[in-house]
């Protein structure tokens, strides 16, 4: 079994805070070697730029269903060139957009069990670990 | 003696546990979790090339069980659950417990012996075995694990329970006969044994003991308890139940609702149980249809679900393991730190979701065609659906909000060696189990029905899957930017299991209540009566009562005289 963390923050920090968290440059010491070469990964407009990937992808997908089109025994009655396409896009949206009606609905306190909110550290990460809560 | 303990696979498994809780050295203790499931796979290999001489039974109170019976399809689940046990043993080779080795390994070696029973009986103790053996995994996760455990006990006791009334009364049934074979539906022994296995395949409204004990276990218990409690129960469904038409709905079912539960929990090893629920669903489903290509989706679909669930499993358990949490609104921008985990997290999530050359791809594709041919359009639909939902909950939640999203400014070290081991077999794994050249066609030469022929890589199946892939991805990015999509907030989800956590244990709190206010009423009603009874004995009977005081004796002669009378009345009655 691991460690338990040897020190833990006197004062509880508020969510998300930077208050507990070292500035970027002593952070970026902590940065795998391996992560480095990707950083950019998480650069704005990278991110800003992801969506491109769909759109090209769906686009090449969808245009080659006429290069591969369905044959009769793999074809619902529903299937037309786009429809898994559109099936993706609306699935994935209905689950995404039903999740802060349910949420309202469903959630309740952490403790609402009477269980403990904060779950135990059983190891100790040998670098630095950062509570925002 | 020895033939008997290598007369089953799983039975070597068992001693070994067994003697792992006995030995105190944890090397030796290692080298037990790793071999146990190795030898048990030679087994497995050994008894498989004459199924006829490796059946092996034994007579108790004259009743015959079936230690031992091997076909292609226990043959493949014997060999994935050894598999599941091997990458196991790398991931938790740095966890120093005595109790985890023993009771993962006593675990894994019931799952097996019950694939391997040839009775219900049999079957009825290893399921049983696999259930007290498994909780020790839960509680070792710590303070609010036990109170999951207890739960997870009861409602697994209950399972067998339920499992042995239901064998009895088919035994019953059917001549006395407990052989495994197809039960179908029609006798209510059938209906018990099929709530007993849904409970731990973890049927809609059965469920939530898989979402309440798995996030609980420890790191290493949550991985192992993936492998095995409902991949034994899904083999029992397919021994039993298969063709079912109950089993399509249910399994379709099971494939849509966790969907839901999944995008609003914030504990993300509960987010993958939820999806664990989910690809059971699958399976479940592709048992309903019970043809030979959905069979074989089944347990192609197992195979690919251990190893790519036991996958995310370990990367969520790693990313635990070093920054201390799983709650993805804690989480974030972990690549930069955890740059090899964050690999095999991807390529588990691009496995679940079956983008094209990772493992279910190639494994729910069949179970879905096996639908479409059996004009289950609507099914059919449920599933893609329920396959977007996939898309998001593993495909992208997981390893977005770990891995990249904001950035949490948590800098740890990457995972230990041996978790990055097991995670790169996995990996590994997923990609053969998928590959177009030699690696799909492997899987598919240990499926239950080799004869049939199924290629997942025709033009279209690749063109709509990747539709389906790019259209969640593109409505993910566009939620994002329109800030529809949720942020990840903590919170207690409700589900169904409120029902006896809450309501239930308020009925009882309310009955417990009432039982001693009544209580105390009735002991006073009680106190007050044999008070007065007292009271009034005493005024009759005391010295100073009723009865002791002098009274003339003329009255004693008449009383006398008249109970003489009555009993002269009686003795002539009775002569007469």
């Amino acid at each position: 079994m691991a460690k338990k963390p040897t020190e833990t923050p006197s004062k509880k920090p508020s969510r998300r805070s930077t208050d507990n968290v070292p500035s970027m440059d002593v952070r970026d010491e902590y940065i795998h070697p391996l992560s480095r070469k990707f950083l950019w990964l998480g650069e704005q407009k990278v991110i800003d730029g992801f969506i491109w990937v769909p759109i090209i992808g769906l686009i090449i997908s969808t245009m080659a269903v006429f290069i591969y089109p369905f044959d009769d025994a793999h074809k619902a009655s529903w299937d037309f060139f786009a429809s898994w396409a559109i099936i993706g896009l609306v699935a994935y949206s209905i689950v995404v957009i039903s999740a802060e009606p349910l949420f309202r609905l469903l959630s309740r306190k952490e403790n609402y069990y009477g269980e403990e909110v904060e779950p135990e550290i059983i190891v100790a990460p040998k670098v630095e670990v950062h509570h925002h809560d | 003696m020895i033939d008997l303990i290598l007369s089953n696979p799983g039975f070597l498994v068992i001693i070994a546990g067994v003697l792992c809780a006995l030995v105190p050295i944890s090397s030796i203790r290692k080298f037990l979790v790793g071999a146990a499931p190795i030898a048990a796979a030679v087994i497995i290999f050994t008894a498989f090339k004459d199924p006829e001489a490796a059946r092996t039974a034994i007579s108790v109170g004259g009743q015959e069980m079936i230690l031992m019976r091997i076909d292609r399809l226990a043959m493949l689940w014997g060999y994935v659950f050894c598999l599941a046990g091997v990458l196991n043993a790398i991931y938790g080779l740095h966890e120093k417990c005595k109790i985890t080795d023993a009771s993962a390994l006593i675990y894994m070696g019931a799952a097996i012996s019950g694939v391997y029973a040839g009775d219900f009986l049999t079957l009825f103790i290893f399921w049983e075995m696999a259930a007290i053996s498994s909780v020790l995994l839960v509680w070792k996760g710590g303070e609010n694990s036990f109170s999951a455990g207890v739960r997870y006990l009861a409602i697994h006791v209950l399972s067998g329970v339920l499992l042995l009334a239901g064998a009895v009364m088919w035994g019953r049934h059917n001549g006395g006969d407990f052989t495994i074979g197809h039960v179908g539906l029609e006798n209510p022994g059938g209906l018990l044994l099929l709530l007993a296995m849904g409970i731990k395949c973890g049927f809609p409204l059965l469920h939530n003991w898989i979402q309440d004990a798995y996030p609980k276990a420890s790191i290493t218990g949550t991985v192992i308890l993936s492998a095995f409690t409902t991949k034994l129960a899904l083999y029992a469904l397919a021994r039993c139940f298969a063709g079912e038409d109950i089993l399509i709905y249910i399994g379709a079912i099971m494939t849509c609702f966790p969907v839901f539960f999944a995008v609003i929990e914030n504990d993300l090893r509960r987010v993958l149980s939820y999806s664990l629920n989910n690809q059971l669903g699958f399976m479940v489903c592709g048992i309903g249809i019970g043809t030979d290509l959905a069979m074989n989706g089944v347990a192609a679909h197992l195979a690919a679900d251990v190893i790519f669930k036991g996958l995310l499993f370990m990367s969520m358990g790693a990313v635990m393991y070093r920054t201390g949490t799983a709650k993805a609104s804690d989480l974030g921008g972990l690549f930069r730190s955890m740059p090899l985990t964050t690999v095999f997290c991807l390529i588990g999530a691009g496995s679940i979701a079956a983008f094209p050359f990772l493992s279910a791809f190639v494994t729910k594709s069949m179970i879905m065609t096996a639908a479409l041919y059996e004009h289950h359009e609507v099914v059919l639909a449920m599933l893609l659906f329920a396959s977007a939902g996939v898309m998001e909950h593993s495909g992208i939640k997981v390893p977005y909000f770990t891995f990249f999203s904001h950035d949490s400014g948590k800098r740890v070290e990457e995972a230990p060696w041996n978790m990055l081991v097991a995670m790169g077999l996995a990996s590994l794994l997923c990609v053969f189990f998928a590959f177009p050249w030699g690696g799909y066609q492997f899987l598919y030469s240990l499926l239950p029905n080799p004869e049939v022929h199924y290629n997942p890589y025709t033009g279209n199946h690749v063109v709509t899957q990747l539709q389906l892939l790019f259209g969640a991805i593109l409505a993910f990015n566009l939620l994002k930017k329109a800030k529809v999509y949720p942020d990840e907030r903590r919170a207690e989800i409700l589900d169904f299991d409120w029902t006896y956590r809450r309501l239930g244990k308020s009925i009882a709190v309310w009955i417990d209540a009432m039982w001693t206010r009544l209580s105390a009423n009735v002991a006073v009603i009680r106190a007050n009566f044999i008070d007065k009874a007292g009271r009034r004995l005493y005024q009759m009977f005391s010295p100073a009562g009723t009865f002791s005081e002098a009274a003339p004796s003329g009255m004693a002669a008449v009383l006398t005289g008249g109970m003489l009378v009555v009993l002269f009345f009686v003795i002539y009655l009775a002569r007469l």
